[in-house]
C-alpha cells in the first residue's frame, strides 16, 4: 500500500494579505503614560492608604478649628497647662487628664475637656494644633513647589549644559548658600514685617538650592548614558532630552529630596519663630508649637507630642505616597 | 582631641600660674585659718549654672550684670555693696568732706594686687582717667557725669573743647594712700554706693600698658585685688574663682572655689541641679512649679530692680494723646495673672515707676512705703469705662495698635498675653505683635515707629532718680513723647536740692505727677527665683550690686 | 585635572570675595547700632561711640579697611564681647562645632549607607519598611527633641553620660547621637532609593546572570553607582552640621559656634557676623569643590570640567 505521491503545488498556497495598516493597528485601547501611572498608583495599596490619610489630615486641619469652641488666642489663666482629657476615652492614660497621678482638671475645677490639653496661657491646643497644621501645610506646599519649579529646572540646566553655564550657575549657588540663611532672613524681615509672607519669600530664595545640586548631580551622571546619546542621535532637542528623558529618570531622587526639603522648610519656619522672626503671635504653626513645647518637654510632654505626631504622620504619608508616585512613573521600575 | 590636649595644657598653665601668684602674695598676709567651726564642710566649693558667659573682663567695657558681677567679686573699689548697703572697702573709712560738700578725701587701706604690688591712690586715678580716655573706648563712662565728678560731662562731650582731656577729671592722688575726688556740685546721695561699680575701680597703668591689646582678654591678663581671683575662664563653658587670701577682709571669705557653668537651656541647668552637678540654678515659670513640688525647701526668691512697662507713644499717635485711652490701656491688663501665672518667678505686679526694695530714704523707709499700692488705673470694668469715654472723645470705634517688642523666647508669652488682654478688655482694639531683633527694636523705639512697646529699665545707680529723670521732656529714653512741665520742674528741683529729705519728697511727688498722666503702663517688677541646695548658706541676690553675691557664702557639711 | 583644580580654586576665591562683600554690605543695611547700652545713651554719646569704632566713616572706606584687616588676619573685635578679637573667638569656638559635626556626620553617614543598602536589597520587605519608617521619623522630628529625650533618659534617669559639657569622649556621645539621627535618616533614605534604581539596571542583571554572588554584585557594582546622590547631599549637609547646631549645642551646653551666631545677628555684632559668615562660606565652598572632584573619582564618566561629550 503506497501512499499516493501527492505533489505540493504552488496553487495550494495563497499569498497572505500583508497590509501595513493592520500591522500598525493597536489591538487594545491605548494607555497614556498618565493613565498607566494612575493604574499602577491605585494598585499600590500603601500609597493609596497614605493618600487617604493625607486627605483626612488636610480636611481635619481645615475643619476642626471650627468645631472647637475656642479660638487660637482664647487665653484663660485659670486653665493653664492642662493635660489632654477626653472623658469618653479617659481609661487611656494619654487622655485621662492626669499628670503625675494628679487629676489636674479636678484640682483646678475645670469641667470641659481639652482633647490635646492647654498651653501655658490656657489656650486650647486642639485648636492651635490644627490651625498650626494649616500653616505648616501651606509652608510644605510652597517648599515643594519651589523645589520642583526652581530647583529642578535650575539643576537640570546647570548639569546638562555643563561648562560655562554650569560654572556661572554653580557660583551663584555658592554665593546664595555661602551667606547663611539667617542673614538673608534678617534682611527680609527688615524690609517686610515678620510673618508668613516673609517666610514664604525666604523659602523661595533659599530652599531650592539643595534640590538643584542633586538634580545637577543626576544630570551629570545620566547625560552621557546610552539612551541619551540615542535620543540625541535621533535629533531630540535639548529641552526634550532634559524634560522627557533626564528628569523622569531622576524622579526618584527628586521625590526623595522633596521629602526632605518639606520638613526642612517646616522646621526652618519653627526656628524663625524660635528666635522671634517667624509666624506672628498669636498664630501658631506645628513647628512653633514644637519649639515652644520642647522647653517643657520634661514637665508637660503632651505639648510637644501632638504637633510632633501630626508632623510625623504627614511626612510618613508624603513619603509613601511619593514612593508610590515614583514607582508609578518610573519606566525602569515596571514589573 | 588634639584641641583638648592643648586646652588642658593652657588651663593647667593658667592654674599653675595663679597658684604661683597666690603663693607669692601669700607670704605677707596673715593666713586666716578658720578651722571647721560649726558645720562648715571641708570642701568649700560652690557650683552655679548661669545662662550668660562673661562678655568682658575689661572694666572700661563692662555694661552687663555678668561682667559687673565678676568685677565685684574679684576687684575692690572704694566701697562694696552687700545686701543693698554699701560698706567701706579699700577706703579705710568715711572720707573727709569739704564744707561745700564738693571735695572728698579718702584714705586707702593696705591692699595688694594679685602680683604682690600695693594698690595705690595713683591706680584709682589711672582707672578713672582710663574710663574717660577715648582711646580706651569706654562703654559706660557717662556714670561719671551722672555722679557729677568734676569736668566729667565736658570730657565726655565730643563737642566740648575739653573732650578727651581726661587729665582734667576731678580725681587726684595726694600721696600713695590718699585720694581726693572733686565734684561739680555737692555729691548726690548715691555717691558712695556707685563707687562700688567697676567703672570706679582702680586699674594699674604699668600692667595695662605692658599687656597692651591682651589686657583683660583672659584671667591671667588682669590683676585682682578683691575677695576672689578668677583662676580660669573657658569661653562658652564656664569660669572658676579661687579665694584671694591676700584680700584685706579675707577672713569673711569662706568659699575656696566658685565654679560657674555656662548653660543656656534651663532644662539642662535643672538636670545638672537634679543630678547634683551644680548647687544653684535660676528657674523659669514652669520649673518653679515643678521644683516646688519635688524640692520645696530649696526654692528661694528675691526681687530685682528691673522695672518692666509699656511705652505708650503719644508723639506720633494722636489717639494715644487721650488720657482716658491711656488709662484704659493701663486698666485693661491683669498684672496679677501676668506676675503669678505667666512669669511665676517672684515678679510683682507694678503700677509704679520706682521699684520697691531698691533704696531707702533719709527717713530709713523704702521709697515705696509712701504709696505702697502704686497708682492703679482700675480693673477690667474700669478699663471698659475709660475706653468708652475715650471712644466718645476721639470719635472712633476701633483702634489698631502696633505692639513692638524685642524678640526672645521669654518675652514671647508676655507679648501674647498683653495683646490678648488689651483685645479682650477693650472691645474694638486690635493689637498686632511685631517682634524685632534688639538693635532694630531700639531703632523703631527711638524713631517712634510703634504705638506701644514693651521695655524694661535697670538702674544705673542706687537712687530713685535713675528711674525718674528719663521721663523729662525730650530725654532720649522717654520714648513716649510725653511732656509735663510740672514734672520737669519737680525733677529739676530734686536734682538741685542738697537737702536729702526734701529731695526725697520731691521725687515722690514727681512720681505721683507722672502717674496721674499714665504716659506708660507699668507691668511688673522683676523677681528672681532660684533653687539652691540646702547646704549653701549666706548666698544672696540683692536688687542692687552683685547679681550673684557669694562673697560671704559658705557650704555646710552634707 | 590640575588645570581644572587651579581654575576652580581661582573661582572659589572669587565666590568667597563676593560672599564677603555682599555680607558686608548687608551688614550696613541692618538698622540700629551694635551698642548694647544704646537705650541709655544720648545721641551725642552714640555718635561718640560710632566715631570710636569708625562706624561714622563712609561705607567704601570702612569696606577697604575691613578687607585690608581681613587679609592681615584681623577680623576686628566683638561688640558683644567687650571688643575681644573675633579671630581668637572663632579659633576657640569653631573647632568644637567642627568636632561635634564631624562625629555626627561620620556616624550618621556610615550607618545610613548600611541601612540604605540593606533596605534597598530587601525592597518592600519588613526590613525595608522598618528602615524607612525610622528614617521618616528621623527627619520629621527635629534633633533638639532627640537631644532633650536622650538627655533625660541617659543622663538624668539612668546616669550613663554627663548631662552637659564638652570634656572627655563620654560627653560627646549624646549630642553627636542626636545630631547623627537626622543625618542617618537622610542618607539611608537616599541610599535606599538609589540602590533600588541601580539594582534594576541592566549591568547588574548581567552581573547576576554571570553568576556573581549577591554580595559581589552589591559591593563591586551597585554601591559605587549609588553613591553619587549621597555625595551631593552630604556636601552641604556637612557644612550645615559642622557650623553648629544652635539648639543641640545649647541643650548640652557645648561651647560651639551655633548659638553665638544668632546672638551676634540679633545684636548687630558686625565683626562677629562677618567672621562667622566667612567660616561658614569657606566651609561650604570647599565642600562643594570636594564634591565636584569626587563625582569624577566615583564615576569616571562624569567630568564636571568638560561639557557634554559629543
Amino acid at each position: 500500500m503506497m501512499m499516493p505521491n501527492t505533489e505540493i503545488t504552488k496553487d495550494m498556497f495563497a499569498p497572505a494579505d500583508i497590509d501595513h495598516s493592520v500591522s500598525e493597528k493597536i489591538g487594545r485601547r491605548s494607555v497614556s503614560v498618565w493613565k498607566d501611572a494612575l493604574r499602577r498608583f491605585v494598585q499600590n495599596k500603601g500609597a493609596l492608604i497614605s493618600m487617604i490619610l493625607l486627605t483626612i489630615i488636610i480636611v481635619a486641619a481645615l475643619v476642626s478649628p471650627h468645631f472647637s469652641k475656642y479660638g487660637i488666642d482664647d487665653q484663660d489663666l485659670n486653665r493653664v497647662n492642662l493635660p489632654p482629657k477626653i472623658t469618653a476615652l479617659s481609661w487611656i492614660p494619654l487622655f485621662s487628664g492626669k499628670e503625675g497621678g494628679v487629676d489636674v482638671y479636678k484640682q483646678n475645677g475645670i469641667k470641659q475637656d481639652f482633647w490635646f490639653g492647654t498651653d501655658s496661657l490656657g489656650r486650647d491646643l486642639w485648636t492651635r494644633t490644627w490651625s498650626g497644621t494649616q500653616i505648616s501645610l501651606f509652608i510644605a506646599l510652597i517648599a515643594a513647589l519651589v523645589d520642583l519649579f526652581i530647583g529642578v529646572v535650575y539643576g537640570g540646566i546647570s548639569g546638562y549644559f555643563g561648562t560655562t553655564v554650569d560654572n556661572i550657575l554653580q557660583r551663584i549657588v555658592e554665593v546664595i548658600m555661602g551667606i547663611p540663611n539667617l542673614v538673608w532672613i534678617i534682611l527680609l524681615i527688615l524690609v517686610m514685617k515678620p510673618g508668613l509672607f516673609a517666610i514664604t519669600v525666604a523659602i523661595l530664595a533659599t530652599n531650592w538650592v539643595t534640590m538643584s545640586r542633586i538634580v545637577r548631580g543626576e544630570m551629570m551622571k545620566l547625560k552621557n548614558q546610552e539612551f541619551v546619546l540615542a535620543s540625541r542621535t535621533l535629533g531630540a532637542s535639548n529641552g526634550r532630552i532634559i524634560f522627557r528623558h533626564l528628569i523622569p529618570n531622576s524622579l526618584g531622587m527628586i521625590i526623595v529630596n522633596t521629602m526632605f526639603s518639606v520638613p526642612n522648610a517646616i522646621f526652618f519656619e519653627a526656628f524663625l519663630s524660635f528666635i522671634g522672626l517667624g509666624i506672628r503671635q498669636p498664630q501658631a504653626s506645628l513647628g512653633s508649637l514644637i519649639n515652644t513645647g520642647y522647653q517643657q518637654l520634661q514637665i508637660h510632654p503632651y505639648q510637644t507630642l501632638y504637633p510632633g505626631l501630626i508632623i510625623s504622620l504627614l511626612l510618613i504619608c508624603f513619603n509613601i505616597m511619593g514612593d508610590g508616585l515614583r514607582d508609578a512613573f518610573d519606566p525602569k521600575l515596571r514589573r | 582631641m588634639r584641641n583638648k590636649a592643648k586646652w588642658s595644657l593652657v588651663l593647667s598653665f593658667i592654674l599653675a600660674l595663679s597658684l604661683v601668684l597666690t603663693a607669692c602674695g601669700g607670704s605677707g598676709s596673715s593666713s586666716s585659718s578658720k578651722s571647721n567651726s560649726g558645720g562648715l564642710a571641708k570642701d568649700q566649693t560652690l557650683k552655679i549654672a548661669d545662662v550668660a558667659d562673661i562678655p568682658t573682663l575689661d572694666p572700661t567695657q563692662m555694661t552687663d550684670a555678668t561682667s559687673i558681677n565678676v568685677a565685684n567679686m574679684t576687684m575692690a573699689g572704694l566701697t562694696r555693696m552687700h545686701d543693698n548697703k554699701f560698706s567701706w572697702d579699700l577706703a579705710a573709712g568715711a572720707p573727709k568732706v569739704s564744707a561745700d560738700k564738693k571735695t572728698y578725701t579718702f584714705k586707702l587701706r593696705d591692699q595688694k594686687w594679685s602680683d604682690g604690688k600695693p594698690v595705690t591712690a595713683q591706680d584709682f586715678v589711672y582707672g578713672w582717667q582710663r574710663q574717660n580716655d577715648p582711646a580706651a573706648k569706654p562703654a559706660y563712662n557717662f556714670l561719671f557725669a551722672s555722679v557729677g565728678i568734676k569736668n566729667a560731662a565736658k570730657i565726655e562731650n565730643p563737642k566740648d573743647p575739653m573732650y578727651g582731656k581726661y587729665k582734667n577729671l576731678g580725681i587726684k592722688a595726694l600721696d600713695s594712700k590718699t585720694l581726693q575726688v572733686t565734684l561739680d556740685q555737692p555729691a548726690p546721695p548715691f555717691f558712695y554706693s556707685i563707687l562700688s561699680v567697676p567703672q570706679f575701680m582702680p586699674q594699674r597703668e604699668d600692667f595695662v600698658k605692658a599687656q597692651g591689646k591682651k589686657y583683660a582678654t583672659g584671667p591671667s591678663n588682669l590683676l585682682y585685688n578683691g575677695p576672689f581671683v578668677l583662676s580660669s575662664w573657658k569661653q562658652g563653658t564656664g569660669y572658676t574663682y579661687k579665694k584671694n587670701k591676700d584680700y584685706w577682709d579675707a577672713s569673711k571669705t569662706k568659699l575656696q572655689t566658685v565654679e560657674f557653668k555656662v548653660v543656656k537651656e534651663i532644662s539642662t541647668a535643672v538636670n545638672l541641679y537634679k543630678t547634683g552637678q551644680v548647687d544653684l540654678v535660676t528657674l523659669s515659670a514652669d520649673y518653679v512649679n515643678a521644683l516646688k513640688k519635688s524640692n520645696p525647701q530649696e526654692i528661694k526668691h528675691s526681687i530685682s530692680s528691673g522695672m518692666f512697662f509699656l511705652y505708650i507713644n503719644q508723639k506720633t499717635n494722636k489717639n494715644l494723646k487721650n488720657l482716658n485711652l491711656r488709662k484704659a490701656i493701663n486698666a485693661a491688663i491683669d498684672r496679677q495673672g501676668l506676675a503669678k501665672t505667666i512669669l511665676n518667678d517672684g515678679s510683682v505686679p507694678s503700677t509704679y515707676v520706682v521699684p520697691k526694695g531698691f533704696v531707702t530714704g533719709p527717713d530709713g523707709k523704702d521709697f515705696r512705703a509712701a504709696v505702697p499700692g502704686g497708682y492703679p488705673a482700675g480693673n477690667a470694668a474700669a478699663a471698659k469705662k475709660y475706653w468708652a469715654q475715650a471712644k466718645k472723645e476721639l470719635g472712633i470705634s476701633k483702634l489698631n495698635l502696633n505692639f513692638i517688642s524685642s524678640d526672645s523666647s521669654t518675652t514671647k508669652q508676655l507679648d501674647s498675653y498683653v495683646a490678648n488682654q488689651l483685645e479682650k478688655n477693650l472691645p474694638g482694639v486690635q493689637v498686632s505683635i511685631n517682634a524685632q531683633p534688639w538693635a532694630n527694636y531700639l531703632k523703631l523705639n527711638n524713631e517712634f515707629k510703634f504705638d506701644i512697646a514693651f521695655s524694661g529699665w535697670l538702674p544705673d545707680y542706687q537712687d530713685p532718680m535713675t528711674y525718674l529723670d528719663m521721663w523729662t521732656t525730650n530725654q532720649p529714653q522717654n520714648s513716649t513723647g510725653w511732656s509735663n512741665k510740672t514734672f520737669d520742674k519737680e525733677i529739676a528741683a530734686a536734682k538741685a536740692d542738697s537737702n536729702a529729705s526734701t529731695r526725697w519728697a520731691m521725687m515722690q511727688k514727681a512720681e505721683k505727677t507722672m502717674m496721674a498722666d499714665y504716659p506708660i503702663a507699668p507691668l511688673y517688677q522683676e523677681g528672681i527665683t532660684w533653687a539652691q541646695k540646702s547646704y549653701v548658706k549666706d548666698f544672696s541676690r540683692p536688687s542692687y550690686g552683685p547679681v550673684f553675691d557669694f562673697a560671704q557664702a559658705y557650704i555646710t557639711k552634707h | 585635572m590640575v588645570r581644572y583644580i587651579l581654575k576652580r580654586v581661582g573661582y572659589m576665591l572669587v565666590t568667597f570675595y563676593v560672599v564677603i562683600t555682599l555680607t558686608f554690605l548687608s551688614m550696613k543695611l541692618l538698622p540700629g547700632t551694635p551698642f548694647k547700652t544704646a537705650n541709655r545713651l544720648t545721641p551725642q554719646q552714640l555718635n561718640q561711640l560710632r566715631h570710636y569704632y569708625g562706624l561714622d566713616q563712609p561705607i567704601p572706606v570702612q569696606y577697604v579697611h575691613y578687607l585690608w584687616n581681613f587679609i592681615h588676619g584681623d577680623l576686628g573685635g566683638s561688640f558683644q564681647y567687650g571688643m575681644q578679637p573675633v579671630t581668637q573667638f572663632l579659633l576657640q569656638r569653631f573647632p568644637v562645632s567642627l568636632e561635634l559635626g564631624v562625629e555626627a556626620m561620620i556616624a550618621g553617614t556610615i550607618l545610613g549607607i548600611l541601612l540604605g543598602i540593606v533596605a534597598g536589597i530587601y525592597r518592600a520587605r519588613f526590613l525595608d519598611w522598618g528602615t524607612m519608617t525610622f528614617s521618616v521619623i528621623g527627619i520629621s522630628i527635629p534633633s533638639f527633641i532627640f537631644a532633650g529625650i536622650l538627655q533625660y533618659a541617659f543622663a538624668v534617669n539612668v546616669q550613663l553620660f554627663p548631662v552637659a559639657g564638652w570634656s572627655g569622649p563620654m560627653s560627646h556621645v549624646l549630642p553627636a547621637t542626636s545630631l547623627a539621627i537626622g543625618v542617618l535618616a537622610l542618607v539611608a533614605r537616599f541610599m535606599r532609593t538609589e540602590m533600588v534604581e541601580v539594582l534594576n539596571q541592566d549591568y547588574i542583571v548581567t552581573a547576576q546572570a554571570k553568576g556573581l554572588t549577591t554580595s559581589a554584585v552589591v559591593f563591586r557594582h551597585a554601591i559605587r553607582n549609588a553613591l553619587i546622590p549621597i555625595i551631593t547631599v552630604i556636601g552641604p549637609l556637612t557644612a550645615a552640621v559642622v557650623t553648629g547646631s544652635l539648639v543641640v549645642e545649647n541643650i548640652f551646653a557645648i561651647p560651639g559656634i551655633g548659638s553665638q551666631f544668632v546672638d551676634s545677628i540679633v545684636t548687630n555684632d558686625y565683626p562677629m557676623i562677618m567672621g562667622t559668615t566667612e567660616v561658614y562660606a569657606g566651609m561650604f565652598i570647599i565642600t562643594i569643590f570636594i564634591v565636584d572632584i569626587l563625582y569624577g573619582v566615583i564615576d569616571p564618566r562624569i567630568r564636571v570640567s568638560g561639557g557634554q561629550t559629543s
